[in-house]
């Protein structure tokens, strides 16, 4: 459905003189659009949102049985619960396609986390640690404004930081 | 809806001709700070939904959300802070999903009420409220699961409304 959404934005666009209603008109400019076409092809598991990775994939990497996810939200940020035998995993994706990592690190100073930069396939990135008994663990990366992938176990000893890694370095894989 | 990239004439100011490169922070405005949860605590959420042994489940850079026990069998509440994100596209979104859509103002921000309707009973079960602030937006999402429950779109406002109170 997510997918729908961005062919019939598209074909929006190409009616030209559509009334923009409703109260949520973006700036001009700030749209959505074309450009979209160019990180499809530099990211091209990117713009599949919530699908960007299997189910499989997201359960595996923390930890979980594949048939023990479920989705709970989706869109712009989705979020996924897993069973992971330690406890719950709550695991978030978000992606603001006109965001950008310094307002996301910003964000995360204003929020009290501790930040850590590093880079993840090559893609300047940042580390954030609430101060969480659990150890909820988030990292985003510049790509085609801002992608992120949160890790928030429901119990402590699961190591969620190299998870939230491991979910980003398949998400800036090159090759879909 | 989504704006379009303008060949309009009559729309106001004239839309400047933006080019679309690859940096896609050029000319975005985003909007106020909103604290951890949008400044909601934990016994807010109880109080307005009525439901009781939630767990805070996903707080994150991006929310917060709720579920009974902690699990995904039950109603499901939460917050959601998007950054440089169109909000059109998440209406768009709901407008093919929900039962139906429309506008809405609250403490002087537009944007958008979303719910759903249980096909059976035809009780509203589900209500989103999307509200804009430049380029960032807010989303509350309220589904219930088992009557008897609250009005879920009251729910929906209030928390909404708190959270705009809490901007900074």
């Amino acid at each position: 459905m997510v997918r729908a959404t961005a062919v019939l934005a598209g074909l929006v666009m190409l009616t030209g003189c559509t009334q923009t209603v409703d109260g949520t008109a973006a700036k001009p400019g700030s749209g959505d659009v074309p450009r979209n076409n160019d990180s499809q092809r530099k990211y091209p598991n990117l713009l599949k949102e919530c699908d960007v990775l299997t189910e499989d994939i997201l359960a595996e990497t923390v930890g979980a049985d594949p048939l023990d996810i479920q989705s709970t939200f989706v869109g712009a940020v989705c979020r996924w619960q897993a069973a992971n035998p330690a406890g719950l995993v709550d695991i978030t994706r978000f992606w603001f396609e006109q965001g950008s990592l310094d307002n996301e690190r910003k964000t995360a100073e204003q929020l009290g986390y501790q930040i850590e930069n590093r880079s993840i396939a090559g893609i300047e990135s940042f580390m954030m640690r609430p101060d969480d008994p659990n150890g909820a663990c988030g990292v985003a990366s510049d790509a085609v404004g801002v992608v992120g992938w949160w890790v928030n176990p429901q119990s402590p000893g699961i190591d969620a930081c190299s998870m939230a890694v491991k979910l980003m370095e398949l998400t800036l894989a090159t090759r879909a | 809806m989504f704006p379009v990239l303008a060949a309009c004439s009559d729309a106001g100011p004239a839309s400047p001709e933006v080019p679309t490169t690859e940096v896609p922070s050029q000319g975005i405005t985003h909007g106020p700070f909103f604290p951890q949860c949008g400044g909601v605590s934990d016994e807010e959420m109880t109080e307005q939904t009525q439901v009781v042994g939630l767990v805070n489940t996903a707080q994150t850079s991006v929310g917060c959300q709720w579920l009974s026990g902690g699990s995904i069998l039950g109603p499901h509440f939460s917050f959601t802070w998007f950054r440089g994100s169109p909000i059109g596209r998440e209406r768009k979104t709901m407008e093919l999903s929900r039962t139906s859509v429309e506008d809405i103002s609250i403490e002087g921000h537009d944007g958008f009420i979303g719910i759903n309707e249980d096909l059976a009973t035809g009780v509203v079960n589900l209500c989103e409220v999307g509200i804009q602030f430049d380029d960032d937006f807010i989303e509350w999402s309220i589904s219930f699961a088992q009557e008897p429950f609250p009005d879920a779109c009251d729910v929906a406002v209030e928390l909404t409304r708190q959270s705009i109170v809490n901007a900074t």
